[in-house]
């Protein structure tokens, strides 16, 4: 009875039907647009370096747009006369500084950040981090490193966190959209739970209790029904990366709706959590949203981790987003969901904690 | 008995809530429970549902411990809260529905039932409709159908009347009349005595928890007073009117306030007509006569130095 009068209830209210679907919709059309249009910048080199590394970011440049040597001097000149949109300058030794481990950085000059340069400007800070790392890994060895390069130029490396080869911009379109509809799976859990706390204040949580009802099967109905609407947001939201966005989930669709119904479990013991430490309807709402969207923010739903500082990084090791992005980047890059054991463990973890907190303040009728 | 506490006991931390409470109620009365607010009315119901843990005493409902099978006996009880505890986002019907599920009714007769609560509360006009389309009386019915559906043995309505337009308590009350007539025994709680007085064939008043006074109506007024009180207005001010009627056998005091006399007499005397006729005797006229019976409101005060309001 509480499951079938919950999925009423539910459905008749506006607000969850805004973060269930327009909320993740909203912000996948404009991810999309965003990432569908390929990055023709014109970008200025002052190639002071000149190595088979540089040359290999030239390459990577060519792939979206366009390059232009040009001289030290004419930087400024040819940023304000929009001759390029944005110059790179590689210092004289930076390849070797690369390849021995040393924290080393482009310089980048620009003056429209906010139009089509800042998606070079992020991918070229993607690319970088994932020289570094194939760097650490060649171990100083200059023809290791040059060899990996090779294998990650022509995408044989089953990378973590950048995609590769043609299909990128459609991986990295459809990663965004599995972030946002992680935050709406989020935010929609934070909102549904709150049916108990309502229940209380509309007298009828009690009203229940003084029928032949058990709280375990209050809960566990509860439960169930939230479930299942973060399952139905799920489909409804693949259905639409896939059919209208042509999403690309990587050769595993099955896999990765798995992933999401795991995440799905998370989000519903997150929002129990929520209601069972509030007061009310309000205290819950405030709570979830101070929680949420910093999670969403170290998790990576709106931008990739790897443009983050370290420590920021670590920090994100512990919310549930992490996990579950990590593990749809290498789901979408060919890994099975043995590869994903790690991920799954972790969020089945955090769904653990969460519902340990939920059951620690038990329903307690009057007193 | 259908309902017999114990010895009831509930403490919470340091205040009494209730305080060694004894109460038996027969099966088919209107069982009355009068008392001011915080008097422990709503924590004694919410013991005898279960809903609240009690510290010490026994509760037998249909003559079985609740921890002995309390899912069979919730179904044959019935709560109307004192507030009013519907989902305001279901139809009057559904609402309805959902509670005649949650106590067992199922197919044709959970339909036939839902219609018949809401004939009985007059809201089969309104059934499509939401909550926030009713008026305050229209809630409190609805409030009562929900607890009604299931036709229960035991129906508590705690506090049904408050804050609602004297027609819909009219009707409540007319209500709680016909249920009792249909088989049903009520423990209904209130602070307002008009309405215990009305209905109740038993009652208790209780106050800071403990049991002040139980028995019916005429029982509990004998409590107090064996005296009644007769205001009588004269036209005019006659000083030997007081000392004749104080002469009057039975009279236990007589005063004049500006025209106005107050006769406090043995109400075993029968003297009305004496008084009269003593006063009829005087060159003044009788404007107007009133006899003050006592009430529940009286037998309160005289009980607890407090008005049921205050």
């Amino acid at each position: 009875m509480i499951f079938t009068n919950n999925i009423k209830r539910i459905l008749r209210d506006k607000l969850n039907t805004i973060f269930m679907f327009v909320v993740p919709i909203v912000f996948i059309v404009l991810t999309m647009q965003m990432n569908s249009k390929v990055w023709k910048v014109t970008v200025g080199i002052v190639d002071n370096d000149n190595t088979e590394f540089t040359e290999i970011i030239k390459d990577k440049i060519e792939e979206n747009g366009q390059y232009i040597e040009i001289q030290e001097g004419d930087i400024q000149k040819d940023l304000i006369e929009s001759n390029v949109d944005y110059v790179l300058s590689i210092d004289k030794g930076f390849t070797e500084k690369l390849i021995n481990g040393e924290d080393v950085s482009l310089k980048g000059y620009g003056i429209k950040e906010t139009n089509a340069s800042m998606p070079f400007k992020i991918y070229m800070e993607s690319f970088l981090n994932s020289s570094k790392d194939i760097a650490k890994a060649a171990d100083k060895s200059s023809s290791k490193f040059y060899e990996a390069m090779e294998y990650y130029k022509n995408g044989g490396l089953s990378a973590e966190y950048l995609t590769v080869g043609a299909n990128k911009t459609k991986k990295t379109s459809t990663i965004s959209g599995i972030g946002f509809l992680i935050m709406g799976m989020l935010l929609f859990s934070g909102n549904v739970s709150t049916l108990p706390l309502e229940d209380k204040k509309s007298g009828t949580y009690y009203r229940m209790f003084a029928a032949p009802l058990s709280t375990r099967s209050y809960m566990v109905q509860n439960i169930l029904s939230y479930f299942v609407f973060l399952s139905l947001q799920i489909v409804v939201i693949f259905a639409i990366l896939l059919n209208v966005f042509d999403a690309d989930f990587g050769p595993s669709v099955p896999r990765m709706l798995l992933l999401l119904f795991i995440f799905a479990v998370v989000c519903t013991a997150f929002g129990t959590a929520i209601s069972s430490v509030s007061k009310d309807r309000g205290q819950a709402s405030v709570i979830s949203n101070l929680l949420v969207t910093p999670m969403c923010m170290l998790g990576g739903c709106f931008w990739p981790r790897e443009i983050m500082p370290d420590v920021l990084k670590r920090v994100g090791d512990f919310v549930p987003t992490t996990w579950a992005l990590n593990g749809a980047y290498k789901l979408i890059n060919g890994n099975t969901l043995k590869d994903i054991s790690l991920e799954i463990s972790i969020l089945l973890l955090f769904a653990l904690i969460f519902f340990l907190i939920a059951a620690k303040k038990k329903i307690d009728v009057y007193n | 008995m259908i309902v017999e506490i114990k010895s009831l006991i509930k403490r919470y931390k340091d205040y009494i809530a209730v305080d060694n409470v004894d109460i038996s109620i027969k099966e088919g009365e209107i069982f009355g429970l009068l008392g001011p607010n915080g008097a422990g009315k709503t924590t004694t119901i919410n013991a005898i549902l279960g809903l609240t843990n009690i510290d010490s005493g026994d509760i037998k409902i249909f003559g079985r411990n609740m921890r002995d099978g309390e899912s069979e006996i919730k179904k044959s009880i019935g709560i109307v809260p004192q507030e009013v505890s519907i989902f305001k986002d279901l139809t009057a019907e559904e609402n309805i529905a959902f509670f005649g599920k949650l106590y067992g009714l199922r197919g044709k007769m959970l339909k036939d039932s839902i219609d018949e609560a809401l004939n009985f509360t007059g809201l089969l006009g309104n059934k499509k409709e939401f909550p926030k389309a009713f008026s305050g009386g229209m809630k409190r019915r609805l409030n009562i159908a929900c607890a009604i559906v299931h036709k229960p043995k035991l129906i508590i309505m705690d506090e049904p009347t408050v804050g609602i337009d004297p027609q819909s308590r009219n009707h409540i009350l007319h209500s709680v009349q016909k249920l009792n007539e249909m088989g049903s025994t009520i423990i209904y709680t209130s602070h307002y005595m008009e309405e215990i007085e009305e209905i109740c064939t038993d009652i208790m008043i209780m106050d800071h928890g403990r049991i002040i006074a139980h028995g019916n109506c005429d029982e509990l007024k004998e409590l107090i007073s064996s005296e009644e009180t007769i205001d009588v207005e004269i036209s005019s001010v006659n000083y030997t009117i007081v000392d004749n009627i104080k002469s009057i056998s039975g009279v236990r005091d007589c005063t004049l306030n500006d025209k106005k006399l107050k006769v406090i007499s043995d109400k075993k005397s029968k003297n009305l007509s004496r008084i009269i006729e003593t006063i009829s005797n005087t060159d003044s006229e009788i404007l107007s006569l009133n006899v003050e019976k006592p009430t529940l409101e009286g037998v309160f005060l005289t009980l607890t130095g407090r008005t049921l309001r205050d």
